[in-house]
């Protein structure tokens, strides 16, 4: 059957276009709205990206920047949640800290939703809820935007077929140029996802910020995984972070940064900024090749029997068995770092201490449902 | 709605959704000829076929899934269409043809360096798009000419179309799988210049020597005036002056990316198409883009976005992953099967999804498999297995694209023809891929 561009078919195919994006208009712009984080008493200041970057004002890239400041004189610990919005034990876990996070020493930056933009879609073809559903201690529900890898088109389009990072001319496959983990250091004046890496450096410069993590998932089977990163100034904390980690059990192997690639936030923050770049992956299927049903119960369970064969089969870096890798699990990992990253910055720099103060232990975190270290929205009046 | 099990019971959903799209897709085309007498487009086929999937593995209808898929191919489509844009003024206004003239009265003594330009021109569309298609709806026409002139039959211009624009979509600079999969890889999509070329110009030589060199004749300067008008023009350049023009603009665009913004292609060709309008005999611009995006084009297009809905459905279904972990179960009984799963059930899939679906299905998960080897050239090899599916049907974007343009009535002979230099094809990717160490140390930068 050959189909001839006639009038008719021309008004039909416009009709259903129109129609299907009438019909889906609210299904897609429900991920638009900012999602609901209740900060302790001990958050003192929140700002937003714009007050770095002003052009950012009123877009989908400005972000909330929650400042916990103890008040007595130490070092400035940066966090990044959701560079990648869809590795939600990224964001899930900085949301953990701004909603419980007491400080001894020191000041801590946190940016849950690093690329806010990147919060409002879903990357197509990939599946990947739009909402995440956390039940809170007493029965209410947090709800959580899945999120996407990149900017959303509707703030940047069309990509280039090759993404040329603007300070050392590396190419990149063209949708990177919507990923914040490879425009950095950023411009003021860049295309819209330089912007956001631009003022998250402006962060880190203007709050003096001394050590910056940068808090990713990935999938099982690529060999980053289960890992920190870190720059060439980070690589001692980093080690003996790891160590303090092995002496709880927790395995965690330590990567230099790629000599070759640019634009990562643990390479370029450290090298136009004060502040040490380091980058943490835990392994979450529901990112992967090989994963099966993509849900929101494989995000959160994160357990998946393709996963369980691939590792019987060597295909993967994360071991996998028939108990996977929980949202708890991953989220444990990344707080259990940033607690043993401050503690050894702490040894390592004494006159600029960064402690925590009641910090849940790794294994109270990884036994406990995510909800339990959320506050729930009945128990604390608005945002 | 349901909470699915992400268990053993995975297998079953996943074998479940997969057999009913199967099922669906092969009764819908039953359906279509014996009721109808006709196929049913591929487009509306598979697009059913994917919901009717979902609907029988217990996912209900996936509309948001339906809907956000396509959404990753509007880009694609738009390069296509507006690269046919320029390319069907060129026909029209009689620039085309001014540059086939050229080519016979200056090669028609020397088929070697005839058929090099010949392959140049079928390549040049694949290589900016990453397209078959669009090469073989472009120049492809033109060539289809050229090549009928100087001897060719039906089928085998029909073949050497088809198998030259499917290369010609995997050399440099843009090669979709190859960016897809380094994608996936969190990798730079650097250094693949020459690699890519090694793998996508030798079949492509072995193509013009299998198919078309034997039948070559010398055409005399009458014949030529007879096939194709004398062109009238201003000047000796004036027929080149929107190919120069996009030329110049995506060469300032890759070596002055700080001083020159990156217009993106769609503009480019439609600069590009503003120019032809301008420099050649007078037609109407806008009958003439209808042209362009009619026909099969159309249809091409439909299934580069119902692509879209097919694999977020099966991401969604598990069917993706099914499919990754059965060919890695094979794959573990040897390293034999590893490399045949890889050469033919890439393009075997890929003749369903399309290259540039089974990229992000099947590609990137071989990439994994292998990264153990030097990376850009087993990307590359990959992205060469995926391109082979623009020959593969039942999607073969190239191949019923040739079809068309050389007016056979079936597309079985000239798929036939294509088996030689498709299989050489995919054994030297295979070889390359084998000693990609010693292919890297000489093709590869770093």
């Amino acid at each position: 059957m050959k189909i001839k561009p006639t009038s008719l078919l021309a008004c039909v195919v416009s009709g259903l276009l129109v129609l299907t994006a009438v019909l889906s208009y609210n299904n897609f712009t429900r991920q638009w709205k900012d999602d609901l984080i209740i900060p302790s008493k001990h958050v003192t200041t929140v700002k937003w990206l714009s007050d770095y970057l002003p052009w950012l004002k009123g877009t989908r890239g400005d972000s909330r920047v929650f400042i916990i400041d103890s008040g007595v004189p130490g070092g400035t610990f940066g966090l990044l949640g959701g560079t990648h919005p869809d590795e939600q034990a990224g964001w899930m876990a900085a949301i953990i800290l701004v909603e419980k996070l007491q400080l001894k020493s020191g000041k801590m930056v946190i940016i849950p939703h690093a690329n806010n933009s990147a919060m409002t879609h879903s990357f197509p073809q990939e599946a990947t809820p739009q909402f995440i559903h956390i039940p809170t201690d007493d029965g209410a529900v947090r709800v959580f935007r899945g999120g996407s890898r990149g900017t959303n088109p509707v703030d940047y389009w069309p990509d280039p077929e090759v993404f040329s990072h603007y300070q050392t001319g590396q190419k990149l496959s063209g949708e990177e140029v919507r990923n914040l983990n490879r425009n950095y250091p950023g411009r003021p004046d860049g295309q819209f996802t330089e912007r956001v890496a631009h003022a998250i450096f402006k962060v880190l410069i203007d709050e003096g910020v001394d050590i910056n993590l940068d808090l990713h998932e990935a999938w099982p089977e690529y060999p980053f995984v289960n890992a920190v990163g870190a720059d060439q100034r980070a690589s001692d904390i980093a080690s003996l972070a790891a160590l303090d980690l092995r002496m709880e059990g927790v395995e965690i192997g330590v990567e230099a940064v790629p000599k070759k690639f640019r634009g990562l936030s643990y390479r370029e923050l450290s090298e136009y900024s004060n502040a040490m770049g380091l980058l943490a992956e835990t392994p979450n299927a529901s990112q992967g090749r090989i994963r099966g049903i993509t849900d929101e119960t494989l995000v959160i369970k994160g357990q998946d029997e393709f996963y369980v064969t691939a590792t019987q089969l060597g295909r993967t870096f994360a071991k996998f068995d028939e108990h996977g890798w929980p949202l708890s699990k991953r989220v444990a990992r990344h707080i259990a770092l940033i607690n043993a990253l401050a503690r050894t910055y702490t040894e390592t720099y004494p006159e600029k201490p960064i402690e925590f103060e009641n910090m849940p232990t790794y294994d109270e975190l990884v036994d406990t449902p995510v909800g339990h270290f959320l506050n729930s929205p009945a128990a604390v009046a608005g945002n | 709605m349901t909470e699915f099990a992400h268990d053993a019971q995975m297998y079953h959903t996943a074998q479940i959704v997969l057999a009913g799209m199967t099922v669906c897709c092969l009764a819908l085309w039953i359906v279509g000829r014996a009721l109808f007498k006709v196929n049913i487009p591929l487009a509306l086929n598979l697009f059913i076929s994917a919901a009717v999937g979902a609907v029988v593995g217990g996912f209900g209808i996936p509309w948001r899934h339906l809907i956000e898929g396509p959404m990753y191919y509007i880009y694609i489509n738009l390069v296509i269409f507006t690269a046919l844009i320029m390319l069907q003024v060129m026909k029209e206004n009689g620039q085309m043809e001014a540059i086939a003239w050229d080519i016979l009265v200056c090669f028609r003594q020397r088929p070697f360096f005839l058929f090099m330009l010949l392959m140049l021109m079928v390549y040049f569309p694949g290589m900016v798009t990453g397209v078959g298609a669009a090469a073989v709806l472009s120049t492809g026409v033109i060539v289809a000419v050229i090549l009928r002139a100087v001897g060719l039959p039906p089928l085998e211009t029909g073949a050497m179309l088809a198998v030259w624009s499917t290369f010609g979509a995997a050399a440099p600079p843009v090669n979709l799988p190859a960016l897809i999969i380094s994608g996936g890889l969190n990798m730079p999509f650097d250094g693949f210049t020459q690699i890519l070329l090694v793998l996508a110009v030798p079949p492509g030589l072995f193509a013009f020597w299998y198919l078309g060199y034997k039948y070559f004749k010398v055409i005399t300067p009458e014949e030529i005036n007879r096939i194709l008008p004398v062109p009238q023009r201003a000047f000796l350049l004036q027929p080149y002056l929107p190919i120069l023009t996009i030329l110049v603009i995506f060469l300032a665009i890759s070596f002055f990316p700080r001083q020159m913004p990156d217009l993106v292609s769609p503009l480019v060709f439609m600069i590009g198409a503003l120019v032809a309008f301008a420099s050649g005999r007078r037609i109407n611009f806008f009958m003439a883009s209808s042209r362009a995006m009619g026909g099969r084009l159309f249809g091409v297009v439909a299934v580069f976005f119902v692509v879209g809905s097919v694999v977020q459905v099966m991401t969604l279904t598990g069917v993706k992953g099914y499919l990754v972990i059965s060919i890695f179960t094979l794959a573990a009984v040897s390293p034999v099967l590893l490399y045949l799963m890889m050469g033919f059930g890439i393009p075997l899939l890929g003749g369903t999804i399309t290259h540039l679906g089974v990229s992000a299905v099947l590609a990137v998960p071989f990439a994994f498999a292998l990264l153990t080897s030097n990376t850009i050239v087993i990307v590359s090899c990959l992205a060469m297995f995926c391109m082979m599916s623009q020959i593969i049907p039942p999607s073969a974007l190239g191949g019923y694209t040739s079809q068309d343009v050389v007016g056979l009535p079936s597309y079985t002979p000239i798929l036939k023809r294509c088996t030689v230099p498709a299989l050489v094809a995919i054994g030297w990717t295979i070889v390359v891929m084998i000693f990609a160490k010693q292919f890297a140390e000489i093709f590869v930068p770093y």
